[in-house]
């Protein structure tokens, strides 16, 4: 019965997001890793790249679609907040959620054709029309399995919403939909007091300050 | 329907989505999706996946990621302290000394990093305690740095002028070279207000009214006057710097210097592409943090990457769904009948250049750099270039107005970087100390519209016209 509430509740969605980003850093040290293989072999060796730029691109790929679904967690998708800001909390709440709403109906239909574009490359296979041949099969498969992880944290934002309007919610704790800011001023604010403590610790995801 | 009419639409869609505080990035996304469908038609939607998928298929974009990640491998270094030391050393002994030296080690950090707010928290970070411990006033110290920051998106690398060099199709080296000249320009402009602004404050100090210090708790409005009835706070004296502290304040900062150096002789020499270069300098920066300073702890450089990645995914979707609207604009002829429309009117074309920038202050009141630039270059260029102006030139002006909206309110990003810096300071202060600089930056671009030879000279030379 607990395990059927905690995966209606989709909690779990919110440690899918933070897997997405771990795998989102090892893509940006494997990026930088290729690019400057690239550079060298080119430079010293004389090797023209192959197979390097393509991959970056798709490591670039991995991180803005399947990152997203981190961003989203920590708040990094930047919004006007301007008029939602001045609802009184509960209408805000209600306002919080539409636009939830609205935003994973948007992430499902990127998936849906998305998904569509990745059949075609699997059922065809498809491969890049460069001389590395990667195959499309696996490319493709990064936008809806981007859109895929964030819909699942969407949903988990707008269940965890839902549950603070009927007063569900244990006490004191606020519903991330609330608590949207800027990504780069939240990210500063916490290199501001990190660099005070030499002991920084990494954010655990439910302890986010929010300013 | 008229084709500009169909883009106007499609402009207003995408204003009210912003207003609901729905995510830029989604609302950008919902945008296209209703444009597709009403003006494409269902048959065009099956390719929307792939819409978005090809406009991130660009190895230009690696650049984002990769120069964001530099700028936060360096935002908790010692950097910027030994930035603004060296600065202060050379500078102490003007008036306004201190905020001069915040002014111009904003300048060279930006030639570490893309971003204009890290900027403004790197080096206030160390520069705001610095002056609030000298008595420097709250405007003239939260004004100097927040507007120091803005540099950030001018000196190279930029991750705005990455953004208009993709979706106007120039090279984003020959905008990197473009941004020097006038980002040191605009530091030297910075410096000439801080040294007025300083005179000014000091005949109000004897005249009477003193202005509110960091230090002193900002209660409102009302408290800047009420502490007219203090006793005056002491002189500050600045401290003697002998020469040999001057030149070693200069060799601690010669890593930095030497890395950016690195980085711009591989990207200009022919070496690397600018996503190339970013690598290098990733690489380079790792082994001056890890070794010649305190060292890199494994958590502290996981942390640093899903920062990067947060940003990065913020930047990139909204340029993946903005660049499927510019498809879709450009298959209904908008921004080719704009530039027709407008060229017809036969007006100045300068009066066209000031209206353009007009429009996107106001956007730039409400709106994130990165979003305005990837939004409305697709739509400008061909009227930019249709009215005879320099593709780079133009590049580095929208950079210059995108700079004001960083400390305008709304959400004048920077201002609340200074807000969190020092909380004791209402933000009225700040917000009073950083006008200024806005109209600086005003006449900054209207200096290189006179003379735009001042951008245009250094990619010039560098790629031979």
């Amino acid at each position: 019965m607990t395990a059927l509430r905690y995966a209606l509740s989709f909690r779990w969605a919110n440690h899918l997001s933070q897997l997405t980003g771990y795998l989102s850093a090892v893509a940006l040290v494997v990026a930088t890793g290729v690019t400057l293989q690239a550079v060298l072999s080119r430079y010293f060796l004389g090797r023209p790249t192959v197979w390097q730029t393509e991959m970056s691109i798709y490591l670039l790929m991995f991180v803005t679609f399947v990152g997203a679904a981190y961003g989203l967690r920590h708040h990094a998708h930047v919004g006007v907040d301007l008029v939602v800001e001045r609802l009184p909390e509960r209408r805000q709440l209600v306002a919080r959620i539409a636009t939830a709403v609205a935003a994973l109906v948007v992430v499902l239909v990127v998936l849906w054709t998305s998904a569509q574009t990745w059949w075609e490359a699997v059922e065809g296979g498809f491969r890049s029309p460069t001389a590395w041949r990667a195959p499309l099969s696996v490319v493709y498969a990064i936008l809806p399995l981007g859109m895929l992880c964030v819909a699942l944290q969407y949903v988990a934002f707008i269940v965890e919403g839902v549950q603070a309007l009927l007063g569900r919610l244990p006490e004191g704790r606020r519903p991330t939909l609330l608590a949207i800011s800027s990504p780069e001023l939240a990210a500063i604010q916490e290199s501001l007091t990190d660099a005070d403590d030499e002991g920084s610790r990494l954010d655990e995801p439910g302890g986010r300050r929010t300013t | 329907m008229s084709s500009l009419t169909q883009g106007a639409l499609i402009g207003v869609l995408g204003m009210v989505l912003f207003l609901t505080g729905m995510p830029i990035a989604f609302a950008l996304a919902l945008t296209a999706i209703v444009s597709i469908l009403l003006f494409l038609g269902p048959s065009q939607f099956d390719l929307f996946g792939k819409f978005v998928f090809d406009s991130l298929n660009d190895f230009g974009l690696l650049a984002i990621p990769l120069f964001v990640l530099m700028g936060n491998l360096f935002g908790g270094s010692v950097a910027s302290r030994h930035l603004f030391e060296a600065g202060e050393a050379w500078l102490a002994k003007v008036k306004g000394g201190l905020a001069m030296s915040s002014v111009v080690a904003s300048s060279i950090f930006a030639a570490l990093t893309g971003s204009s707010p890290a900027t403004a928290a790197a080096i206030g970070r160390v520069a705001v305690p610095e002056m609030q411990q000298r008595g420097y006033s709250a405007r003239i110290a939260t004004g100097a740095v927040a507007a120091g920051g803005t540099l950030g998106i001018l000196i190279p690398p930029s991750v705005t002028l990455i953004l208009y060099g993709i979706a106007s199709e120039q090279s984003i080296g020959q905008l990197f070279a473009g941004g020097i000249v006038p980002g040191v320009i605009i530091t030297v402009l910075f410096c000439v207000w801080i040294y007025i602004a300083s005179v000014l404050e000091r005949r109000r100090a004897r005249t009477g009214a003193v202005p509110a210090t960091l230090a002193s708790r900002g209660d409102g409005p009302g408290a800047a006057t009420s502490t007219a009835s203090r006793p005056p706070r002491p002189e500050y004296t600045a401290p003697e710097y002998t020469w040999g502290q001057r030149f070693t304040s200069l060799v601690k900062v010669l890593p930095f210097v030497a890395l950016i150096v690195a980085v711009l002789t591989v990207l200009y020499a022919g070496i690397a592409t600018p996503s190339e270069a970013a690598a290098v300098g990733v690489v380079l920066v790792l082994l001056l943090v890890a070794v010649a300073y305190r060292g890199l702890r494994g958590r502290d450089f996981l942390k640093v990457l899903l920062e990067t990645t947060n940003q990065s995914t913020m930047i990139l979707m909204i340029t993946a769904f903005s660049a499927v609207i510019a498809t879709v604009l450009s298959f209904l002829r908008v921004p080719q009948d704009l530039a027709l429309l407008v060229t017809e009117l036969e007006v100045n074309k300068w009066v066209v250049m000031i209206a353009i920038n007009l429009v996107l202050l106001v956007m730039g009141l409400f709106l994130p750099p990165v979003s305005i630039i990837v939004m409305t270059t697709p739509v400008l260029f061909p009227l930019i270039v249709g009215l005879g102006f320099d593709p780079i030139w133009f590049g580095i002006i929208m950079t210059i107005n995108m700079e004001m909206g960083l400390i305008t309110p709304p959400v004048g990003l920077n201002l609340y970087v200074l807000k969190g810096i020092a909380p004791q300071v209402p933000l009225k202060e700040i917000l009073v100390g950083s006008m200024p600089y806005v109209a600086v930056l005003g006449v900054a671009i209207a200096l290189f519209s006179v003379f735009p030879g001042l951008v245009t000279w250094l990619p010039e030379l560098l790629y031979g016209g």
